[in-house]
């Protein structure tokens, strides 16, 4: 074969180029197709997970919108440079630029003392924070808007992001404070206005939020103290003033509660413990309570339940009577029980008003569930009303005071016929009520079948009740020559009690000593039983 | 000729006036923008589908569109900017057409050259958009705020008022970094500064500038070319910017006209095309010197420009070539419009051995 001539060559080589540029082409093409179909994907994708405002946050604030002092400076700038034009008068233009320049600069000055400060930020870390900050007026705004609206827990959303964005601005606590006060979370709010006050000392919208929270709270006096910051500062402001009044008022009240209550032996606990009380929320008609208060202020007391008894009328004092009656035959662990405790009910009584008045009308028992149907807030409430409207009432109140006394004895006396109590949470609520009467505790205890024990003190069998328990024994059970042994072996099965036992004081001991040697005297039980009791005891 | 070949892929041929082609990020989609006879905007949006073009979705308005961009746009919602004859600058969701998301009268007169940046995960910070206009003015504006731009670079008074013909936004490396470079009829180039908002630097290139493109948005500006009437373009290195002597450059002629676009390969930032008056386009390849910087007799750094070579010369049209996009997804596929009405969508070929 001869040898291609150069032309030849060349057109061999172009034909060769020609072929390899045209399956560059294709396979270009093919590659084309297959990255449409692709995409095709990748876009779809892309539209369906839309709406997603992710970046949004993250983005700087717009441009000059922070101050328009650059905006004119940039303009100015931008003369200067367009001034090397030879069209333009430049003595003309500098000075009317100057004028445009002094009315910027004083509008500038006029509208927001910010923009002074931030001028320009030097490093990225500044300007970072700028932006932050900017982010969180724009979610208090949001914050606002939702407040407006009513929808708080949005608003107290964006205020939380305005104060995570921006720490400083005293702002965002303070209007979450207004949020929470607006839902009643008080405590919350008082912390929120705490901190908007560490950084704005003198920012008077959070003292008075403060002190509504603290009202809220019942925190009178620290309340109070607020809003006299607020006169401090605003010496007009209205809100302040006339909170402070209401101040007082509660304030004054209070005394008066805590004054009534110093006077009674078992003070004010005794009474929020019958208002918590599970029995009380359950309705059935034994549960009873603050008879030891009104024990105290005979005249009062007599006022009041003659009060009550005036209102009742004839047809329910007999309905309450005919209620009383069956729930006693059921509440009562035996026949035997019902005869005691009618008895003893009544002759049994530390108490010296009933010792002077020991026998009890059995219609007596008529008011003292009378009483009962009355709640118990308003109940209190009337005896403080009825001591501070003074005379009047204590002239009919006289008239009365045979039938009184007897109801107030009654009175005393119903604890005791309450009901066993069925779970510890009420156990709790009546021991902490009968602690410091140890006769109604002796009743109320004595009731409880001693199986219950494990039940009933499960994790709260600790010194107090525990004592009470020996100091019942001692004074109550062994006088009475009441069957105490199941009672103390049952205690022993109750999970705590041998951690209790370990810390018994000398004192607690010592009682325990007593009972365990009258046990021994009565001779009912076995050596054994009694010595291995004793153990179980640590004595 | 073991080079890039610009083969002609698909063609369409159109009823109206069209200005300029942009292609949907993450499609196979562009949207064509323009002027019917009738003087209403034409908006238009072309899948290539297996060496087809697919009319997807189309709309007319009132004013005739001149220019867009999805620069300032996010991936997910893709958003359209455009410009238009009455000075309107509206940003549009293509899955409602029926009114725009945001709308602004930001010129007097015809907007003729718009960018975007911030958007795309292209340039850090802000989503901004950047207007040119006949009236003179460039304007910065900003989606999220309604009504007023950010910042407006205007003639001062009594100063004759230049049409604007290019803007192009660079050196959003960082959030805050930022500038806007405009080329006016009267051959201005000026670059301004956002982040300081001062004029940067100032040119005069004799010929008006047609277009203007940095071959980087988010990056610390590298280079940037401009084109101008008269077949000259100008590639100025601006990584090192002389106190006195600006920055360095290159002039080339091509085309035998008008140069009317730039374009840079967005897989590669030294490959270019021009597209002419007469119809051709070329691609371009920058070398960089050997040092880029060196310092001047007063020790001061100065820069050098570096070469370029034409890589590729085709003829696609007899009219001026009015547009030029680069596919941002797949390499070598581009879209070009002509003033013979025409849609073009090509391939280039063995970009990689540019």
């Amino acid at each position: 074969m001869p040898k291609p001539s150069p032309h030849e060559d060349k057109m061999l080589n172009l034909q060769y180029q020609m072929k390899q540029n045209n399956a560059d082409l294709q396979n270009f093409l093919k590659d084309l197709d297959n990255w449409e179909e692709e995409v095709k994907q990748i876009d779809q994708d892309l539209k369906s997970k839309k709406t997603k405002n992710t970046e949004e946050s993250a983005l700087p604030p717009v441009r000059n919108s922070l101050d328009k002092k650059k905006f004119k400076k940039k303009v100015k700038k931008k003369e200067g440079s367009d001034g090397s034009k030879p069209k333009r008068i430049s003595s003309y233009d500098y000075r009317s630029w100057d004028k445009f320049d002094v009315d910027k600069a004083c509008e500038n000055v006029d509208s927001d003392g910010k923009s002074s400060s931030d001028g320009e930020y030097e490093t990225d870390e500044e300007w970072e924070n700028e932006r932050k900050k900017q982010a969180a007026v724009l979610e208090k705004d949001k914050g606002n808007e939702y407040f407006k609206k009513g929808d708080y827990n949005n608003a107290i959303e964006c205020y939380t992001k305005g104060a995570d964005l921006d720490p400083t601005n005293p702002l965002l606590p303070a209007n979450r404070a207004m949020a929470l006060l607006k839902q009643d979370k008080f405590a919350v709010a008082e912390l929120d206005c705490s901190v908007a006050l560490s950084l704005d000392p003198l920012y008077t919208k959070a003292y008075l939020r403060r002190g509504s929270a603290r009202i809220g709270l019942r925190k009178y006096q620290e309340a109070k103290s607020d809003f006299e910051k607020v006169l401090q500062l605003e010496p007009q402001n209205k809100k302040a003033k006339s909170d402070i009044e209401f101040i007082d008022k509660q304030l004054a009240k209070e005394k008066l509660v805590s004054h009534s209550s110093s006077t009674v032996t078992e003070s004010v606990g005794i009474v929020k413990a019958i208002s918590k009380s599970p029995a009380q929320c359950s309705k059935k008609p034994l549960k009873r309570i603050e008879i030891e208060e009104i024990g105290i202020d005979e005249i009062d007391i007599k006022s009041a339940v003659a009060k009550t008894e005036a209102t009742q009328s004839q047809v329910k004092k007999d309905i309450v009577q005919k209620d009383s009656d069956t729930f006693s035959k059921f509440t009562a662990n035996s026949p035997a029980d019902i005869a005691m405790s009618a008895v003893k009910n009544i002759s049994i009584n530390n108490d010296e008003q009933i010792k002077s008045d020991p026998n009890v009308p059995t219609g007596s028992i008529q008011c003292d569930n009378n009483e009962q149907m009355t709640p118990t807030k308003s109940k209190f409430e009337s005896v403080v009303q009825s001591k501070t409207d003074t005379s009047p009432r204590r002239d009919e109140t006289k008239e009365t005071s045979q039938t009184s006394k007897v109801t107030q004895s009654e009175k005393q006396l119903s604890p005791r016929s309450s009901s066993v109590p069925v779970n510890s949470v009420q156990f709790q609520a009546e021991f902490r009520k009968l602690k410091t009467d140890l006769e109604g505790f002796y009743q109320y205890f004595k009731r409880i079948p001693v199986t219950d024990y494990l039940k009933l003190f499960g994790q709260f069998l600790d010194a107090d009740v525990l004592q009470t328990v020996f100091d019942t024994i001692k004074k109550h059970y062994i006088p009475n020559g009441e069957d105490y042994f199941s009672c103390l072996k049952h205690l022993t099965l109750v999970s705590r009690f041998s951690m209790v036992v370990m810390f018994m004081s000398k004192k607690e001991k010592q009682v325990l000593l007593e009972i365990f040697t009258h046990l021994h005297q009565s001779g009912l039980y076995s050596e054994d039983d009694i010595s291995s009791l004793k153990k179980k005891y640590e004595l | 000729m073991d080079k890039p070949q610009i083969i002609l892929h698909v063609q369409k041929s159109l009823n109206y006036t069209v200005f300029d082609a942009k292609w949907i990020p993450c499609s196979a989609k562009f949207v064509v923008l323009g002027n019917y006879a009738r003087g209403t905007g034409a908006l238009q949006i072309y899948e290539v589908s297996h060496g087809d073009l697919n009319l997807v979705k189309e709309a007319e308005k009132s004013k005739a569109f001149k220019c867009g961009t999805f620069g300032a746009s996010n991936l997910q919602q893709r958003y359209l900017a455009t410009g238009d004859f009455d000075g309107k600058m509206s940003i549009w969701n293509f899955e409602a057409l029926e009114a725009p998301v945001y709308s602004v009268k930001g010129h007097k007169e015809i907007i003729n050259c718009i960018d975007g940046v911030g958007g795309l995960g292209i340039g850090e910070g802000a989503p901004e958009i950047v207007t040119g206009s006949r009236d003179g003015s460039v304007k910065v504006w900003d989606p999220r705020q309604k009504n007023d731009p950010v910042a407006t670079m205007e003639p001062g008074e009594g100063e004759t008022k230049r049409d604007c013909w290019a803007v192009a936004f660079g050196n959003a490396y960082t959030p805050h970094e930022r500038c806007v470079c405009a080329g006016y009829d009267n051959g201005d180039i000026k670059l301004f500064d956002l982040k300081n908002m001062s004029l940067r630097w100032e040119t005069n290139v004799k010929n008006g500038v047609c277009g203007l493109e940095f071959d980087r948005k988010d990056i610390n500006m590298n280079k940037l070319v401009a084109t101008t009437l008269e077949s000259k373009f100008h590639v100025f290195d601006t990584r090192t910017q002389h106190p006195t002597k600006g920055f360095a450059s290159l002039t080339e002629k091509a085309h035998k006209s008008t140069i009317w676009q730039v374009k840079h390969l967005p897989q590669n930032r030294d490959v270019f095309v021009t597209c002419g008056g007469n119809g051709t386009v070329n691609l371009w390849k920058y070398h960089y010197p050997m040092n880029r910087v060196e310092k001047d007799n007063d020790g001061i750094e100065i820069g050098i420009p570096g070469t370029v070579s034409m890589v590729q010369n085709t003829v696609l049209s007899t009219q001026p070539i009015s547009s030029f996009d680069w596919s941002p997804d797949k390499e070598g596929l581009c879209v070009c419009t002509s003033f013979d009405q025409m849609l073009r969508v090509c391939v280039v070929t063995k970009l990689k051995t540019v």
